[in-house]
């Protein structure tokens, strides 16, 4: 019921349905340009939600995370170039099909696992949200601060490569985020007699700073000089452009698995589409009677990751709406998104904002219909298109919005120059495989952390042993130590020597 | 797997710990001057419960553990096994430098001569720094100015700061 509410709030507000039409297709477009990610387009475009309504600023931003997904295919598929680092899988069998003259039938193949993918995760986050808001309802300061390490350490242990530095990175972010004044006692700290940081540092420059400039300088670093047009192979009959329905009944069973490692995947925080993607296909791969063709260019092999780097959107969101802990970079810009409108994100949101939560998830649902059927009837032009604008020529232009973006959001030149120091130490911690998402993820986190320790203790007679008589506490508590424990003792064992690796070729 | 390639992720591994024993050293020191910092936060003796120290003390008490652990695994040469930096030196000063100078400049710009002439300067010098050339060259940067200055301070309605020394759209609109 409350749904169906939602949808007639879209449908009475065509503003709102505005900006989800305009979010599903510049979040397909922005997804197919290589480099540029969803994340970093919603970075660009927080501000502008300064300017417009909660429901619409959050339906186009969350559909335009969503539009972002599938759009990465369409690059992987027609220029073997990933648009996003979560449709890596799909270059596997996309490709192989494009240079068939198959891409029409791969690109329908990527839209139509990527709806079913997004819609399935989307109905867990619907039913699972609020069945999971009613739970951690009861939940009091020592059991959230027990949530947000866990976060902490959960999303720094898998979101690099390095545990170490995953750490060292949510630390950092961490950090940050003590700029401004105490939560308790409304002292200034580390704003180093700048009247501009005794409110703490915005999350806007710091987004853009992070994932847009430090692109650029990314994008810079990169030779386009040989960035040609790519050469489509025409289809050779009608037959090779269209997906047949026997064909998308083969994909079902690949879809389906693919959805659901999704949406397991995008309940964990931090771990995100890649591994999502990767996980699908290597288990369609396994399962798949034509398992030895995979890679030379099968739909199914387009299928499995596509369902499962779409499903991934949905429950990432759980935390979020649940906790008011976000789990990716999308839900901690949209977290962003909801405390600019004033909005307090947690378990009582589905009484305090239910319209907007529900708005949201109606949202969701027509983003997916609709970038379905821009995915279906429109991606192979999207992809042309997109292929005769040199990147030498974006990139200059990415740079000049982002520094308008982030004056925007409070007219403060202060912000473009902070926007802009953290675009040259975004590029140091990409170059140097430290994470910006876990950086930004602990930016939003620490205040809420360090709020639920003191209060904690102020709650306390036995100081830090109120942790000990709390169950849920321990059980958040043991959950990361038991998941770097086990990646510590996995890559022991998976380590060799230099011999040994000579011996094993 | 051959020798070659053996002996090139054996160099890859070393440039990693290169690059972690350099990140290590500049996490501590980041660490180090941020708890430094701590100790000017005022703390009331009275108050109940953790002070407002603590929190980022402790963050920092972690940065610069890990910090040191990053450096001294980069000091013995060793690196996680699919952790591989890509930092090399003289691209950074040849194609980032450049740019984030460019970048602060544009701040700096912005102030003197309000928007659209620090936008035109700016695109126009990042576009040649990106090696786009000839007509494109030219056109790109006022399109694209003219382009954001009616969608943030037109459509949008974003206060549009005065320039301190002389604005060319005022001129413009006195005309």
């Amino acid at each position: 019921m409350d749904l169906i509410n939602g949808f007639i709030t879209i449908f009475s507000q065509p503003m709102t349905m505005l900006f989800i039409v305009m979010g599903s297709v510049l979040g397909v477009v922005v997804g197919a340009v290589p480099g540029l990610t969803a994340s970093a387009a919603i970075a660009m475009l927080v501000p502008i939600t300064y300017y417009i309504d909660p429901l619409s600023a959050l339906a186009f931003l969350y559909v335009i995370g969503k539009a972002g997904r599938f759009g990465g295919s369409i690059s992987a598929i027609l220029f073997n170039t990933p648009g996003t680092t979560a449709a890596a899988a799909t270059i596997l069998d996309g490709h192989p099909l494009t240079q068939k003259g198959q891409a029409g039938k791969a690109l329908k193949t990527a839209s139509l696992a990527s709806a079913i993918g997004d819609f399935t995760g989307e109905i867990l986050l619907i039913c699972g949200a609020l069945t999971i808001a009613t739970f951690t309802k009861q939940l009091g300061p020592p059991e959230y601060f027990a949530i947000y390490v866990c976060a902490f350490l959960i999303i720094g242990s898998v979101i690099s490569s390095s545990v170490l530095k995953g750490i060292i990175s949510t630390l950092f972010g961490a950090s940050l985020a003590m700029i401004g004044l105490d939560p308790i006692t409304s002292e200034p700290r580390f704003d180093f007699g700048m009247i501009e940081l005794y409110n703490g540092l915005s999350l806007v420059p710091l987004l853009i700073g992070l994932f847009v400039i430090s692109e650029v300088f990314t994008q810079a670093t990169h030779n386009h000089a040989n960035d040609g047009h790519h050469d489509t192979v025409k289809a050779n009959n009608p037959e090779d452009s269209q997906l047949s329905w026997s064909e998308a009944k083969r994909c079902l069973p690949f879809i389906g698995k693919g959805s659901a490692i999704g949406s397991i995947v995008g309940l964990l925080p931090g771990v995100g589409s890649a591994v999502a993607c990767f996980v699908a296909y290597g288990e369609g791969r396994r399962k798949a009677k034509n398992g030895d063709k995979w890679g030379t260019g099968v739909i199914e092999g387009v299928a499995a990751p596509e369902a499962a780097n779409n499903a991934v959107s949905g429950p990432s969101m759980i935390p979020l709406l649940a906790l008011g802990v976000p789990g990716s970079t999308i839900a901690a810009m949209l977290l962003g998104v909801f405390m600019i409108h004033g909005i307090q994100v947690g378990p009582q949101i589905f009484e305090t904002s239910g319209d907007i939560v529900y708005g949201l998830f109606a949202a969701g649902l027509i983003g997916i219909l609709l970038y379905f059927l821009i995915g279906w009837f429109g991606s192979a032009f999207i992809g042309r298109q997109i292929d005769k604008i040199p990147a030498i020529m974006i990139y200059p232009s990415i740079l000049a919005v982002a520094c308008v973006s982030a004056y925007t959001a409070r007219s403060s030149l202060f912000d473009v120059g902070l926007a802009c120091i953290f675009g040259v130490i975004g590029y140091l911690m990409r170059v140097t495989n430290l994470s910006t998402a876990a950086a930004v993820i602990a930016f939003v986190l620490a205040p809420g952390a360090e709020q639920a320790l003191r209060q904690s203790l102020l709650l306390s007679d036995e100081g830090f042993a109120i942790f000990l008589d709390r169950p849920v506490a321990l059980a958040f508590f043991a959950i990361p130590v038991f998941a770097i424990s086990l990646r510590l003792y996995s890559r022991l064992r998976s380590q060799k020597t230099p011999a040994e690796m000579l011996d094993s070729a | 797997m051959s020798t070659r390639d053996l002996n090139y992720s054996d160099r890859r591994a070393r440039m990693t710990a290169r690059h972690d024993l350099a990140t290590g050293l500049v996490i501590v020191a980041l660490a180090i001057f941020l708890f430094v910092e701590s100790l000017s936060i005022p703390v009331d003796p009275e108050e109940p419960g953790l002070s407002s120290r603590f929190f980022p003390q402790s963050i920092c008490g972690l940065m610069a553990l890990l910090g040191t652990i990053l450096a001294f695994n980069g000091a013995r040469g060793r690196a996680a096994p699919d952790d591989k930096t890509t930092f090399a030196g003289s691209v950074f000063v040849r194609k980032v430098l450049p740019l984030s100078a460019l970048s602060f400049a544009y701040v700096w710009l912005f102030q003197l001569f309000g928007y659209t002439t620090a936008t035109l300067i700016t695109l126009y010098i990042a576009s040649y720094l990106f090696g786009v050339r000839g007509k494109a060259l030219a056109l790109l940067s006022p399109i694209m100015s003219l382009l954001f200055y009616y969608l943030f301070f037109g459509l949008m309605g974003v206060f549009e700061p005065p320039a301190e020394i002389f604005d060319v759209m005022v001129y413009l609109k006195g005309l």
